[in-house]
């Protein structure tokens, strides 16, 4: 029988599964961190501070003197975490397969069931109020006999342990995320394009630096790391962010949002077939014996096979192509043929910083309406019926180069915000939400890093023919605000340049 | 008369406006095979040289080349544009689609003049060093295949071939677009004269010889498909070329 990874919120009263995972975990963080079915060991392989990257980041478990594996180990095992790319489902799959298995031993070592399963943390469930909270298990330094909550830990965002709400719905609706029938594809001209799984890319990369605004690991992937950490919370910094028990929780939720993603039709949402995808790319874990174990990703498509299921995998949107903000046009409609290559059509020429206040800025435009008859002409056939049928390319809004020396805060992104008025007041147009996790390792050359930062692009297309379309005419210039999500200090984002594209 | 392309033309110089980079690495590998092909008495790139033989050390002939500085250089130039051109192209398309579609060519002209500059500053020095090392046989770029390899294996060679990836952010506009296409063109050729250099070093001592050339080529190619390179085939490649160097054919004029 496989395992059931079950939904936290729905466990009974009476169930053990966190009472068990309390005490792995404590089991877990007596083995030294050279034991790589040690918690720390677990988590270092997602990251670890100053392995393939240097961050001002230091290990909050680090025990003075202590002896870590030989730097050797470190590089092949440790840092490998893959982000911004469509190795990011697969790695973690593997990556929560084998801690699953490890603390599952634990537990029936310590007389638990042999059947223990990881369970998974659904703040996509719009049902549930309180889905938006952190569960409660992990809120309490203490557990009611007064012993140590080991589920707990205190560095995460304001109000999280508190069991405020850290993410409103609208931040992990998956409206823009499931429907789309494509699980990746290759960047158009350097510009990432929509699909389920990320970025195709040709190797492994531990942190990509390309984030398209309607993929799973943008949202709610990275909103909610940012959101439970915060700008300076564990969760919040890939180095340590796996230390925190609730980290695993979430990841298997996004895993089971994979499952969800191929059965909203499994006809058409289908994994790649790239044999790089399959695989070429492989990667190295440890089994819960300690024995070295090389995995890609052709192994980890079928959960069954891998010994555990979920206990909900159904598509949780009654209308695919539900659209929260509505929409003036149809995205089928919008969206361009694919040989079409992007336009810029508009830029800043300067980088500028973002703190804790709203920023505005003015991107000016150079004849956008030249540039979407080149588009339109270009995408047509020589026939004037089917020219006359082509759609209206889409808009492309890119923040690129944000760089920051520390994990910090997330940004909503508005487009033209009346002066006088504030982004609040006009959610029509917010074009997205961008958490930069990671940043800080982006940010800087490694190993492992160009040093490029992150670029995050984000489809306004909505928004600008709302706007412009029925207008008759295409703008000289946009204005777009960075709002930040949260009032907590955090470290500022320098942002290379806004861009916009028609693409 | 005006010349019509065809829409499905069109649209492949659209999406592929860093064509002409392609167009002249290929260029440069024809005229590098051209000179190749020239008559042994020339072996390239020093056919421009004046070529004698001589006797060599390890007991067999070995052509052996007057070489001229300038005719270094050129081979440098040539070797440089054949093989690191091509590894560019991800870059220069970065450089082109963040331009408007009026100045793309521009943009990537100076992209390409920032990233030749350290890679021609090189040159300069290889070329000197050839001028003082012809006659020592194949034992010298031999040894610098050795440690064109040991440098693949290094923590600095990782983090330069890491930031050979690097983008940043292009003015739109007028001098400040020159200004920042030059300025990451350097920002990608400095760095990828430290990843590369020491191969190229080593190709160019081997007397460019072809075989060096293509295999670095290719090594080149391997090491840029991944952040996560597989080094000891890298390494590997570069120790079977200092191998190769040592038989009779194996180099150019040395």
């Amino acid at each position: 029988m496989p395992r059931v990874r079950s939904n936290v919120a729905k466990l009974s009263a009476s169930d053990q599964t966190l009472y068990w995972y309390n005490r792995a975990i404590h089991a877990m963080l007596q083995r030294p961190i050279t034991d790589p079915t040690s918690w720390r060991y677990q988590a270092a392989i997602h990251g670890y501070p100053n392995v393939n990257d240097q961050t001002n980041t230091q290990d909050p478990l680090a025990v003075p003197g202590e002896q870590l594996p030989p730097t050797s180990e470190q590089q092949q095992f440790w840092g490998q975490c893959q982000h911004g790319s469509w190795f990011f489902q697969p790695w973690h799959r593997m990556y929560l397969y084998f801690f699953e298995q490890i603390v599952a031993a634990e537990v029936a070592r310590l007389g638990g069931p042999p059947d223990w399963a990881l369970p998974y943390w659904n703040y996509c469930d719009s049902s549930n109020p309180d889905a938006r909270s952190l569960p409660v298990a992990f809120r309490n330094e203490t557990l009611p006999d007064g012993s140590k909550n080991y589920l707990f830990v205190a560095a995460r965002s304001e109000g999280c342990n508190e069991g405020a709400e850290i993410i409103p719905s609208s931040d992990v609706a998956l409206n823009q995320v499931l429907p789309t029938p494509i699980f990746s594809q290759p960047p158009k001209g350097t510009i990432p394009q929509p699909g389920f799984g990320g970025t195709e890319i040709s190797g492994a990369e531990h942190y990509g630096s390309f984030f398209y605004q309607y993929c799973v690991e943008s949202q709610p992937h990275n909103h909610i790391h940012n959101d439970v950490g915060g700008p300076t919370g564990w969760m919040s910094d890939p180095d340590i962010a796996a230390l925190d028990p609730i980290f695993w929780l979430h990841h298997a939720n996004i895993d089971r949002l994979w499952e969800v993603w191929r059965n909203v039709d499994p006809a058409t949402h289908l994994d790649p077939t790239s044999q790089t995808w399959l695989n070429t790319v492989t990667f190295q874990f440890h089994d819960v014996e300690g024995n070295v174990v090389t995995m890609h990703s052709a192994q980890v498509r079928d959960t069954r096979a891998l010994g555990y299921i979920y206990d909900d995998i159904s598509n949780p949107l009654a209308e695919p192509e539900h659209d929260t903000l509505g929409s003036a046009l149809p995205k089928a409609e919008v969206r361009m043929p694919d040989a079409v290559p992007p336009e810029l059509v508009g830029s800043t020429d300067t980088s500028f910083e973002v703190h804790d206040q709203p920023v505005h800025i003015k991107v000016p435009l150079t004849n956008p309406g030249a540039a979407r008859n080149n588009l339109t002409t270009l995408s047509a056939s020589d026939s004037a019926e089917a020219r006359s049928a082509t759609p209206q390319p889409r808009v492309l809004l890119q923040l690129e180069n944000l760089t920051a020396s520390a994990p910090t805060r997330s940004y909503y992104v508005y487009v033209n915000v009346p002066a006088g008025e504030t982004p609040e007041q006009h959610p029509e147009l917010r074009a997205g939400r961008v958490s930069p996790f990671g940043i800080a390792q982006a940010s800087r050359t490694s190993t492992q890093h160009a040093g490029s930062g992150q670029t995050h692009t984000l489809d306004i297309s909505d928004i600008y023919y709302r706007l412009f379309q029925q207008a008759g005419e295409d703008p000289n210039t946009i204005s777009v605000t960075l709002v930040p999500v949260h009032d907590q200090n955090g470290a500022p984002i320098t942002v290379g340049g806004v861009k916009l594209f028609f693409t | 008369m005006s010349l019509t392309l065809s829409p499905s033309v069109r649209r492949f110089f659209w999406a592929h406006p860093e064509w002409w980079g392609l167009a002249l690495a290929a260029l440069a590998w024809v005229a590098l095979l051209a000179l190749h092909a020239l008559p042994q008495a020339a072996p390239p790139p020093a056919a421009l040289d004046h070529v004698h033989m001589h006797g060599m050390p390890m007991g067999h002939s070995q052509t052996h080349v007057d070489v001229s500085f300038l005719g270094e250089l050129l081979g440098w130039s040539l070797m440089v544009l054949a093989m690191m051109l091509p590894l560019t192209m991800t870059a220069l398309q970065w450089v082109a689609f963040r331009s408007f579609r009026q100045r793309r060519h521009r943009s990537m002209l100076c992209f390409l003049a920032g990233f030749l500059v350290p890679w021609m500053v090189l040159g300069v020095v290889v070329a000197g060093l050839r001028m003082f090392t012809q006659g020592y046989g194949q034992l010298l770029p031999s040894a610098a295949f050795v440690l064109a390899a040991l440098w693949m294996v290094m923590p600095p060679w990782r983090r330069a071939r890491a930031a050979c990836h690097r983008t940043m952010p292009l003015a739109p506009s007028g001098w400040k677009a020159d200004r920042s296409c030059l300025h990451y063109g350097l920002l990608i050729g400095t760095p990828c004269v430290a990843s590369c250099g020491p191969l190229m070093l080593a190709c160019a001592l081997s007397g460019h010889s072809l075989v060096a050339m293509l295999v670095g080529f290719a090594l080149g190619l391997l090491e840029r498909r991944s952040f996560r390179p597989p080094v000891r085939r890298l390494a590997a490649g570069a120790l079977l070329l200092a191998l190769w160097v040592l038989l009779p054919l194996g180099t150019g004029p040395v």
